[in-house]
């Protein structure tokens, strides 16, 4: 699949990232790009230059909590979802749909 | 699964690359390593692997993520990993943090304390609307010696007038109030009450003072004679939880009062205090029917509201021009802000006692030098306690961090135990306030919490400046190889000046001054109650008077003198303590003069022991003593007559108010008595003149035999006054304790004084203590190699204490001569003062060489004794 233009969706990334904790109980940033990338069949790629500082900015924001690990000789952290973030998932999720169903009926015309 | 060396390969290499945030790092971290162990699973090697997942292009692009990560957190998430850190650091060096924490606590609080008192002080009278455009009329009198007196009092006709005369004058306020408790009775209980918080008042009091009323019609409830308004606690105390709105209440024995209104207790910030307000209009219809119409009997307060606009000195002028033509020709009229009447010290017959604007200020150093003394503990010690965390700097630095990482840690462990102290103290203060208010005899009311909140900010902000700045900046510029090799941070107590000897000294120099005050201040109070004021106050107990029955009192008076215990009894119309005298115009016949005037009976020269310089004291045997005259030696002159004995015999005459208007008296002097001084020692003794009239005795002296307990003896006079008087209540004073109550303010500033000078000593001993101890680490070669060479505890102490003395010294030097001109100064306040000793700048110089061995010998001595083999050991 066709890769897309980073400009375009940098925006859903946050709404993309609380997707996947919601729906998984932890997961630390390598496994969170990975999973990205193999559910949008690689269209989809987020850097790591791109992921931390998002991921950063929603534990700042209390949408997401993290714990640090000891896996194999290293610090791992692993994020979760708070409520708050998955109420924040439901405000984006619906966000997101009606944008893509204006620019559609936009295009359309 | 990578190895240790290998995952610490991945790390350098990103710290190469830029990523020094260390949350960021250990995340890229552990990315990398995922990626480089699946290529490895792939068939790669190790450092094939490592070159694919971290290529030039993500080096690059993580540079970057480093950097914009700090723009975007706003530093929140790396200030929360500080603050952990922070935490650490205190944790681990638990000793300095504790002292630090003790001094900052001690200093803040006392500056809390401080401020509190200050706040209290300065919100007297501002919760009037008005407040700003609010005066009250004060007078300024030429005394024929030279001296001027001001007085708060001003003359009854004067308001009216000026409202009516003054464009600018909006409202005026008469206000009179007797110097004595009055008698009030209740005819619901039939209680009768002395009430010394009885004031008269104009109908527009309620218009021009934001008093609460909380039952009448401001307008109105002072609006006709015999109204009252009374306070809440006023109408419980006459008429319990009944309505008291149209009750009645007796005014003396005769003036029926109505109730008109409720007001809610005064606050304690009003310098106005009054439990009953009778409408002003009562006087001269009720009583004082001649009075109340003379320009010239001053005794009452005017309270004048101007516009807003009114140019307040043009205004006091026109005043002046308005009244001119009706007053004395020496008076001044001066218009007084309201809100600065409890600042403003005290004028002659004020309603309350007040404070002055230098007390506060005072209050204001003293309060921010303790702050200060606490702040510079902190440098101190962080500094010194950076000479041993210098290493961990560069081992911080190696691993990544940068000078404004290093910086900011330093600044957020300095903001962490800045806020931590002022969250103690806070509570500190809550804790120890109503000691302090006891202490203080003050109700000291707390300013809203948004000032509290400011004042915390400011006092976190400026502690974390100050004192973390300093340490933050040296720490930050530290290079790694010196700090690794510890070359760059010497021993600054080793400079000949530094900062911190600097400081030190001024620790010194505030200990120093504080301790030359508290002595001088307590060497005026002794002299204050113990010095000669030329009459016998011990043995002499003072009764006040509310009864009018002139024939019972003098069978009281007869019936005393018959037991065994009293060895005199005299009437007088002022108390023997800090009373004012009335004041009159005597004329001689060569000269005239304003002088003091109290009324006395037969013995009261026998009673207070006033030696007579010629003549001889006033005596039953002459029935003719009631129209004669003692005077004071100090009258003696004003009144032109050349030595004590050429005044005796020579006649004297005086003009005076009472109920009636005014009237004549004449006679001869027929004593004259050594000066002797019952105003003040903060003022001169003033010319006075004594004469017998019955009516104007307001109190009973009875002179007891001192080897007799006074309980026994009061108790016994107690009973001979209920039998004669039984419905009215029996007080006393002793007159020596009530002279020694009138200096409580002069008591309470050698108290508050003395507590500061512990408080500073405490935080120098602290910050000596904490410092002493670092320098003997860090000096411990030094200790070691002396040791080794030969030389003995007691020489290893001379050398470090040698250094404190130094600075005692100098601290000496520069602050003993400025505090000798402030003490100076204070004393001159005082007409009668003790003069500053020799003794009074040396014995601080000891205590504080004293506290400086006590504090240090231990630390130095224990440091001394260690092996040399322990502190050499390492090299």
């Amino acid at each position: 699949m066709n890769k897309f233009d980073p400009q375009l969706i940098r925006g859903i990334y946050p709404a993309l990232i609380l997707k996947l904790l919601k729906g998984n109980a932890a997961l630390y940033g390598y496994e969170i790009e990975k999973k990205i990338r193999v559910l949008s069949q690689s269209g989809l790629t987020i850097t790591e230059g791109s992921l931390y500082p998002i991921l950063h900015k929603l534990e700042e924001k209390g949408f997401i909590k993290s714990k640090i690990r000891q896996v194999k000789n290293r610090d791992r952290k692993y994020y979760s979802i708070t409520k708050r973030g998955m109420a924040e998932y439901d405000t984006k999720e619906a966000e997101i749909l009606s944008i893509y169903d204006s620019v559609v009926r936009f295009l359309g015309t | 699964m990578l190895t240790k060396p290998q995952i610490n390969q991945v790390r350098k290499l990103l710290i190469d690359s830029g990523v020094s945030y260390t949350p960021l790092l250990d995340e890229l971290t552990d990315h990398t390593c995922e990626q480089v162990e699946e290529l490895m699973a792939q068939g790669f090697s190790f450092s094939a692997a490592l070159d694919r997942a971290l290529d030039n292009k993500k080096k690059d692009s993580f540079h970057r993520t480093n950097k914009s990560l700090f723009q975007q957190l706003r530093y929140r998430t790396m200030i929360k990993s500080h603050i952990k850190l922070g935490i650490r650091a205190l944790a681990k060096y638990r000793m300095t943090s504790v002292i630090n924490l003790v001094g900052l606590v001690t200093g803040i609080s006392a500056s809390l304390i401080i401020g509190n008192y200050i706040y209290h002080e300065t919100s007297f009278d501002q919760f009037h609307e008005a407040s700003s455009s609010t005066f009250r009329l004060t007078i300024q009198q030429q005394r024929q010696d030279g001296s001027v007196r001001r007085s708060a009092f001003s003359g009854a006709p004067w308001g009216p007038h000026i409202t009516h005369e003054l464009p600018e004058a909006r409202d005026v306020v008469r206000l009179m109030k007797y110097r004595l408790p009055v008698s009030v009775k209740s005819n619901a209980f039939d209680k009768q009450f002395y009430e010394s918080d009885l004031i008269w008042a104009d109908s527009s009091f309620f218009a021009l003072f934001s008093f609460d009323l909380l039952k009448g019609n401001p307008a109105t409830v002072l609006a006709a004679p015999n109204n009252v308004v009374i306070s809440e606690s006023a109408a419980a105390r006459y008429f319990g939880n009944e309505d008291p709105i149209g009750k009645e209440l007796i005014y003396e024995t005769d003036v029926v009062l109505t109730v008109t209104g409720v007001v809610e207790d005064l606050p304690v910030n009003s310098h106005l205090q009054a439990d009953l307000i009778g409408s002003f209009s009562t006087l001269g219809t009720s009583f004082w029917f001649n009075i109340i119409d003379n320009w010239n009997v001053l005794y009452y307060y005017t309270y004048l509201h101007i516009r807003e606009d009114a140019n307040v000195l043009a205004t006091q002028s026109q005043i002046q021009s308005i009244l001119e033509p009706y007053i004395n020709e020496n008076i001044q009229i001066k218009l007084q802000p309201v809100t600065k009447i409890h600042t403003s010290g005290n004028l002659e017959n004020e309603l309350s006692a007040n404070t002055n604007i230098s007390t506060l200020v005072t209050a204001a150093v003293v309060g921010l030098a303790i702050l200060l003394l606490s702040i510079i503990n902190y440098i101190n010690l962080s500094n010194a306690r950076a000479l041993k965390r210098v290493k961990e700097v560069g081992v911080v630095k190696v691993l990544g961090s940068t000078k404004p990482l290093v910086f900011m840690q330093f600044m957020v462990e300095s903001a962490i135990l800045a806020t931590g102290s002022f969250l103690v103290s806070l509570m500190l203060v809550m804790y120890i306030l109503p000691q302090v208010r006891a202490f203080l005899e003050m109700p000291l009311i707390l300013p809203p919490y948004q000032i509290i909140l400011l004042t915390g900010v400011v006092l976190i902000a400026l502690i974390t400046i100050s004192s973390g700045l300093y340490t933050s900046v040296q720490m930050a510029d530290v290079s790694i190889y010196s700090a690794l090799r510890g070359r760059e941070f010497k021993n600054p107590s080793g400079k000949r000046f530094s900062l911190r000897k600097g400081l030190i000294t001024f620790q010194f120099m505030a200990g120093l001054g504080l301790i030359a005050s508290t002595l001088t201040i307590s060497n005026q109070v002794n002299f204050l109650i113990t010095s000669d004021t030329g009459f016998e106050k011990d043995g002499v107990i003072e009764i006040p008077l509310y009864v009018e029955d002139q024939q019972k009192l003098e069978l009281l008076k007869s019936k005393l003198v018959e037991m065994p215990e009293v060895k005199f009894t005299a009437l007088s119309s002022h108390r023997m303590s800090g009373d004012q005298l009335y004041r009159s115009l005597y004329i001689s016949h060569s000269d005239s003069a304003v002088m003091g005037r109290l009324h006395v009976d037969f013995d009261f020269l026998n009673t207070f022991q006033i030696p007579l310089l010629a003549g001889r004291s006033f005596s039953k045997e002459f029935t003719t003593d009631t129209a004669s005259f003692i005077i004071n030696e100090g009258a003696v002159p004003l009144l032109g007559f050349k030595s004590a004995e050429d005044a005796v015999q020579s006649k004297l005459s005086y003009r005076a108010q009472n109920e009636n208007g005014s009237y004549l008296k004449s006679g001869p002097i027929v004593g004259i008595v050594r000066d002797f001084n019952f105003e003040s020692l903060h003022d001169k003794i003033g010319p006075m003149v004594m004469d017998i009239q019955p009516a104007r005795n307001h109190f009973l002296n009875v002179k007891f035999n001192e080897n007799q307990s006074p309980q026994i003896v009061i108790r016994q006079i107690e009973s001979q006054w209920a039998a004669l008087f039984p419905d009215v209540p029996f007080n006393f004073h002793l007159v020596n304790d009530r002279y020694q109550n009138q200096y409580n303010t002069e008591l309470q500033l050698e108290r508050i004084i003395l507590v500061f000078t512990f408080l500073s000593l405490l935080i120098a001993m602290l910050g000596i203590f904490g410092l002493t101890y670092f320098d003997t680490a860090i000096r411990a070669k030094e200790i070691g190699l002396r040791k080794v060479l030969g030389a003995s505890t007691g020489e290893i102490l001379r050398i470090f204490l040698r250094d404190y003395f130094l600075l005692i010294a100098i601290g000496s030097i520069l602050v003993l001569p400025s505090t000798m001109w402030v003490v100076g100064k204070w004393l001159e306040s005082f007409a009668y003062h003790v003069d500053i000793t020799f003794w009074n700048m040396t014995l601080p110089l000891l205590i504080v060489a004293t506290v400086v061995v006590l504090t240090t010998s231990f630390i130095i001595v224990r440091a001394a004794n260690r092996d040399a083999v322990d502190s050499l050991g390492y090299e």
